[in-house]
């Protein structure tokens, strides 16, 4: 009968399953060896790790990395090695990047580098991949050893789903950067005060950067609702098109000789990394790569975004950042989505320039337009309070840590 | 891009559970669990867009566990009792249906972690999604 397939089906994989955690009893083995040999060596090692993904700059942990080596500390930087910066990096670290490919995994890592974990002291993740392989994070977590780090790639203030996410069952320590998200921290995701690292994120440090042209950088999040919707017939992709054609937009970039740098999520652009939203297409909008998001952040004036965490990137360098609710009324969109949007308006008394509809957010850009870009005073001094520290952040976490 | 990806990458959940037939497997899985107790494993898009465009009522779901309810713990999700991985324990139960992409590793997670010491329960994947993708999975 038919429904017999679904047992055949679900026997097949199990047993498979078997086969695989069989052939996994040496990656078991080792870990133990490893836990049992540790004690017998010192802890000098230290492991990085950004995202895997190839349309996502590698930056958070890779500025620990540099600063890490660069003041002598053994460390090394585990990559994708089909990411688009492998080669850049391989080239400039050579005997300290540890690329994953099929020969290195996550799961047979710790019996291709072997010594490296007797050794190793802190792991720092700045997105958690190794949830990806049970028995890797259940050593790493559970390792008297060995502390494992949540590094961050944002700050967590508008986004309540991250919540689920990197809670305390999944690291050690974590890094936050202002009392705001160490409140959030504490409270939704149970971290008590003495796992928290009271620093920034590491990548701040790099940030600063003059540029004589003007430019401004816009950066939406994506939504989940998107896997399930398609986002063609949604308010965010609308909006969106409504705001790179609005007249008025367009007339002040091209007056005040303005680029208007976008990057969008890769699932909007077509084969051709394009986005066709106008027949007419403004020459000072431009289409920007998200793996050079960074680029960006240093030589842009100011960002306008929705809540996406880059704001903090702008706010640190006191540039002036909007923040346009473009779908906060769509009803389609799902609830994880909606209660992040939700979520992010009770930061509005903590942040600034906060807008829920296109005319109020050119309104704005005109006024930052007019004014060079010019944080004012009452804003810069909100700033103050969303950065732990402003310098020597790599510095300060290795202090926070205790690492010398 | 591996064949998983390329399986869900630029698609919505509707296009996917059409083109694996999902309203023909929902029907087998009611058939086999038949007066069987189920519990969902997966609280999450995959499930949410099953619960709004399929009827579920013939599977005696009696729980929705997830992660996600250790720190916000709610009392009900989709109008299911909503539970923790670790409550399974306690839970009273014949069947987990995992509802999400990638099965496999929560399998992995509930077999080594939650039922580490216990006695496993019976597991099956909800998303009938080709052989092919979860052996990739898998290996």
């Amino acid at each position: 009968m038919f429904f017999y397939k679904i047992g055949i089906m679900q026997f097949v994989l199990n047993f498979l399953m078997k086969v695989k955690s069989t052939l996994n009893w040496t990656n078991e083995f080792t870990f133990k060896i490893i836990e049992l040999l540790q004690p017998l060596f010192s802890k000098n090692v230290y492991f990085l790790r950004d995202t895997d993904s190839e349309y996502t700059e590698l930056i958070d942990a890779y500025s620990l990395f540099e600063y890490m080596l660069k003041n002598n500390y053994k460390c090394f930087y585990i990559i994708n090695k089909f990411h688009p910066q492998y080669e850049q990096i391989k080239s400039k670290y050579p005997k300290n990047i540890i690329p994953l490919d099929k020969k290195t995994k996550m799961e047979n890592l710790h019996i291709r580098h072997f010594f490296k974990f007797l050794h190793l002291k802190n792991y720092f993740s700045a997105w958690g991949l190794e949830i990806n392989n049970v028995s890797l994070h259940n050593f790493l977590y559970n390792n008297k050893h060995i502390e494992y780090v949540f590094l961050q790639h944002g700050i967590i203030l508008l986004k309540s789903f991250m919540f689920d996410l990197y809670n305390k069952n999944w690291f050690n320590k974590m890094l936050v950067s202002n009392d705001y998200e160490k409140e959030l921290v504490k409270k939704h995701m149970g971290y008590d005060e003495d796992q928290l690292i009271k620093a920034c994120l590491p990548r701040f440090e790099n940030l600063f950067e003059t540029n004589k042209n003007k430019e401004i950088f816009v950066f939406f999040t994506w939504r989940l609702s998107f896997d399930k919707i398609p986002y063609e017939t949604s308010k965010y992709y609308e909006r969106i098109c409504s705001l790179l054609n609005n007249q008025r937009l367009n007339k002040l970039l091209q007056k005040n000789n303005i680029t208007l740098n976008v990057s969008l999520h890769h699932k909007l652009l077509d084969k051709n990394n394009t986005f066709n939203f106008s027949e007419n297409i403004n020459q000072n909008i431009h289409f920007i790569d998200s793996t050079k998001v960074s680029d960006y952040i240093k030589k842009s004036d100011m960002l306008i975004t929705d809540y996406s965490s880059i704001w903090a990137d702008f706010l640190f360098q006191n540039k002036p950042a909007i923040f346009y609710r473009l779908d906060f009324d769509d009803e389609n969109l799902i609830d994880q989505d909606k209660n992040d949007l939700v979520f992010s308006k009770n930061s509005d008394d903590i942040l600034f320039n906060v807008s829920y509809d296109e005319d109020k957010t050119i309104d704005l850009i005109e006024k930052y337009i007019v004014n060079s870009f010019t944080l004012e005073a009452e804003n810069i001094k909100k700033t103050e309070k969303l950065f732990y520290v402003k310098k020597d952040i790599c510095k300060k976490i290795l202090e926070e840590m205790n690492i010398e | 891009m591996n064949k998983n990806e390329q399986f869900f990458n630029n698609k919505t959940y509707k296009e996917i559970l059409e083109n694996l037939h999902f309203g023909e497997h929902l029907k087998n899985l009611e058939k086999k669990f038949k007066n069987r107790k189920v519990i969902i494993y997966g609280a999450g898009i995959l499930f949410d867009y099953i619960c709004e465009n399929y009827n579920l009522k013939n599977l005696n779901i009696v729980a929705i566990a997830d992660k996600k309810f250790e720190m916000t713990p709610a009392a009900n999700y989709k109008g299911y009792r909503a539970i923790n991985p670790e409550q399974l324990k306690s839970e009273d139960f014949d069947i987990l249906l995992i509802a999400n992409n990638y099965p496999v590793k929560i399998k992995q997670f509930l077999e080594t972690v939650v039922f580490k010491k216990e006695k496993k329960p019976k597991i099956y994947f909800m998303l009938n999604k080709p052989l092919s993708l979860y052996v990739e999975e898998i290996f």
